[in-house]
């Protein structure tokens, strides 16, 4: 999408409220266009590393390859309170501060296996919640991710396949132990 | 000038008017057009064209922006609407706002509106059980309301005339508590569900589980193709509008029938006002209507006039319709207009599991429920409470996904899920009992964007309804238990009247002009030119499914009118 062309029509929509930055500044931006949350690149790009790391490419394509990172910010932006979506920017921000605290490192800096084992005990560990939410945060996230994944194109017509058209609704099928269970059969 | 106004007086004047195209309306449209009466059909609401305004019908899951979630501007914008479960992001198009229809709640009332061709019948859930003569004996002889000037052979071969046009899947179950009708091949119940039927059977007399009859063609037709109209394909997406017109929507079938014929006019964007009285001829002699965008008056006439806004919206239109000789609304001789609602009492479920089966699944999907017509107090009084209950409910086989983990850990269990046990889930419909004290009036202080004062609500459940909520939990508890199932779970969402969406009476029919509002022909009897066939002439609900009889009363009325005009 035209970068400019995304701002203006943010600035629109949003009854001309956003200033528009100047060309140096728009790389701060982020790339998404929103209709009613400001974001910035590195708050994007983070996001986009946990989710990576949420659900990681492979045999099959991973969160981001699947561009569940997008869906996450247009649920966030559209469907969630404002104190919802306050405290889920607040998580995303103080996150790097938890996992420096949980790791003496940033997120970026840790190997893959090292990511899970610190998602993990963030998601388990209540001790976030109160101050930064970083642990709600986290569970918000993996929500929407999974939510997005699953209902994604390819899970939804190469791994699972929906069907506009099902067919006849079969009463009392024997199932195939061998065949991947369809959530969307 | 005067001329001026003489052309108009003809141009807006016709055989019939039908206020309102829903359910009931369509059904108007179609029976005087079909006749040779140049029918004027008035809709408040946009066009919704079959087929052509179905904006989300073709869309996967994902393509909806929000996956089918609604957006929180809009559940913010419209509480009311939001508690309807076809407000997701599919459907919530067909769904009326909150605020363009604003009403007054004296007690919490869900009101849900769909305002545009076809009103509500584009949403619903399609159920469509006939009643018996055990449900219109109800009122006399259990002493509340009043009598039902018709019984069940009144209305049998008109529920019969419009399940032939319409196209209802379901078994001849031989059950005299809920007559069979005309059907096409039913839907079929799973195994769990056949499961529970021979075990209800078994354990009690006069319980039965039947497949839910529902308004879909399930079986090719001559009448249906001519209709343009398919088998259903078992999408289940209905409340989107369906591309084979494969489920009853006044869209897909009365609507564009009555138009082929040549002689059906609609307009919409027109909201009626009043029904306009003749002090001279002593009748009604046409309508007043507001354009909802520029808001302008205009008056149509004609010499029949039926009234199908939908139960909440005829009761408005009717109180609104004040004259010399009725000040108090058309018709209202008895002070009697907007007394006596009733709805359905939808407000109990049960769940429950069950451990067998474990080889056995389900595929595609499922558009209609399984069905328990009502067994309590049906041919005599056997409880503490008056009259009883319905159930709908299914079974099925739940897919357990592990979402701990993360990274390829959760990948592989998003990717993996298993078979857990059965579900099975049951909900209440209960018959209210109709009282004077639940009714509906107008506030006159405060009006809508149209000038029309607001409909003034006050509904409510009572000692009756909290028997029965009470009684369902125990008996289903108790059929669930005697099926073998375990976890069973009760539970009471106290949900405001309305949400069940089947508002009834305020217009009620009646034999005696001094304590009803209709006659048996569904006429005024202060009135005898205009006609109430839609939910608010019902004298008691009693628990089915109602628009399958609101259509057969309408089709009977329409052939009254047809042949009291020809005399
Ligand atoms: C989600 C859902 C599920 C349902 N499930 C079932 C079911 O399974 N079985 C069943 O029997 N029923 C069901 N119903 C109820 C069913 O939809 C209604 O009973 C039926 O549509 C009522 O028909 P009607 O003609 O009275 O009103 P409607 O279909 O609501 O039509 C009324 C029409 O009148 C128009 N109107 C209102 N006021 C005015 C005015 N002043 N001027 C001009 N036009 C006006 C409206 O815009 C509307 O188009 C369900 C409803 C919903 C929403
Ligand atoms: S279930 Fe049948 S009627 Fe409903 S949308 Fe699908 S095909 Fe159409």
């Amino acid at each position: 999408m035209d970068r400019r062309r995304a701002l203006v029509n943010l600035g629109i929509i949003s009854g001309g409220l956003v200033l528009f930055p100047s060309c140096e500044f728009s790389k701060e931006k982020a790339t998404i266009a929103l209709n009613n949350l400001e974001i910035n690149a590195s708050q994007e790009n983070l996001l986009k590393e946990i989710i990576a790391s949420i659900i990681p490419n492979g045999e099959i394509p991973g969160a981001i390859e699947l561009k569940v990172d997008e869906f996450v910010w247009v649920m966030l932006d559209d469907c969630f309170s404002k104190e919802g979506q306050q405290d889920f920017l607040k998580g995303l921000n103080s996150f790097n501060d938890v996992v420096d605290k949980i790791r003496g490192k940033s997120f970026h800096k840790l190997l893959e296996e090292e990511r899970s084992t610190v998602l993990k005990s963030i998601e388990e560990g209540d001790q976030f919640d109160e101050k930064d939410k970083v642990g709600e945060f986290l569970r918000t996230l993996k929500q929407l991710c999974v939510f997005g994944f699953m209902q994604s194109e390819f899970i939804m017509t190469e791994v699972m396949p929906y069907s506009l058209v099902p067919g006849k609704y079969g009463t009392c099928e024997t199932i195939d132990p061998e065949k991947r269970i369809n959530v969307n059969g | 000038m005067a001329n001026l106004n003489l052309d108009n007086e003809k141009d807006n004047t016709y055989d019939v008017i039908v206020i309102g195209s829903g359910m009931s309306g369509g059904w108007a449209a179609k029976e005087f057009a079909e006749k040779g009466l140049r029918t004027l059909v008035i809709e408040r609401g946009r066009e919704v064209k079959h087929n052509v305004n179905y904006p989300t019908t073709n869309l996967n899951p994902w393509e909806f922006k929000h996956r089918g979630v609604i957006s929180q501007k809009l559940r913010d914008e419209n509480p009311i609407a939001s508690r309807c479960y076809v407000f997701n992001e599919d459907a919530e198009h067909f769904v009326s706002k909150d605020k363009e229809h604003p009403y007054v709640q004296e007690k919490p009332f869900d009101w849900i509106k769909g305002y545009q061709t076809g009103g509500k019948s584009l949403l619903w859930a399609r159920q469509t059980q006939r009643w018996s003569q055990y449900d219109f004996d109800g009122p006399g002889r259990d002493g509340f309301a009043v009598e039902w000037p018709i019984g069940y052979r009144d209305l049998a071969p008109w529920y019969s005339y419009v399940e032939k046009f319409v196209g209802i899947a379901g078994n001849y179950d031989g059950l005299d508590i809920l007559p069979d009708g005309e059907f096409l091949p039913g839907m079929g119940l799973n195994c769990i569900e056949e499961h529970f039927k021979s075990s209800v059977e078994k354990n009690y007399s006069g319980r039965h589980v039947i497949s839910g009859r529902c308004a879909h063609i399930t079986e090719y037709r001559d009448i249906f193709a001519k209709q343009g109209r398919a088998t259903c394909q078992y999408r289940n997406l209905c409340q989107r509008g369906c591309p084979f017109g494969g489920y009853f929507s006044s869209n897909s079938s009365t609507l564009p029938w009555a138009m082929n014929t040549g002689n059906l006019t609609m307009i919409h964007h027109s909201v009626v006002h009043s029904i306009i009285y003749d002090d001279k001829k002593q009748k009604a002699k046409g309508v007043r209507v507001i354009d909802s965008l520029n808001k302008e008056d205009k008056e149509y006439y004609a010499s029949i006039i039926f009234v199908n806004a939908g139960a909440l919206n005829t009761n408005l239109i009717l109180l609104n319709s004040t004259s010399g000789r009725f000040p108090q609304g058309l018709g209202n001789d008895n002070g009697l207009l907007g007394k006596f609602i009733a709805f359905h009492n939808y407000r109990a479920t049960v769940s429950a599991e069950y451990d067998g089966y474990t080889d056995k699944h389900t595929t595609g999907r499922e558009p209609t429920t399984s069905y328990l017509p009502r067994f309590r107090n049906v041919k005599k009084q056997e409880t503490d409470f008056l009259r009883g209950y319905a159930a709908g409910f299914g079974a099925r086989r739940q897919i357990i996904t592990d979402y701990n983990g993360y990274g390829e850990e959760l990948k592989e269990n998003l990717l993996n899920p298993k078979y857990g046990v059965w579900q099975m889930r049951s909900h209440m419909m209960g018959e209210t009992i109709p009282k004077e004290s639940n009714q509906v009036k107008l506030d006159l202080s405060k009006t809508d964007d149209w000038g029309i004062p607001l409909l003034s609500i006050d509904v409510d459940y009572d000692e009756n309804d909290e028997k029965m909520v009470r009684d369902y939990h125990e008996q289903f508890t108790e059929m669930f238990e005697k099926a073998g199932f375990s976890n069973i779970k009760t539970h009471d969402s106290k949900q405001a009247p309305g949400l069940d969406i089947h508002e009834m009476g305020g217009v009620r029919m009646g034999k005696d002009p001094k304590t009803s509002l209709l006659n048996k022909w569904n006429q005024m009897h202060a009135c005898k030119n205009v006609y109430v066939t839609d939910g608010a002439c019902m004298t008691s609900t009693s628990t089915q499914n109602p628009s399958l009889t609101y259509m057969a009363l309408t089709a009977r009325a329409c052939d009254h009118a047809i042949k009291e005009s020809k005399v």
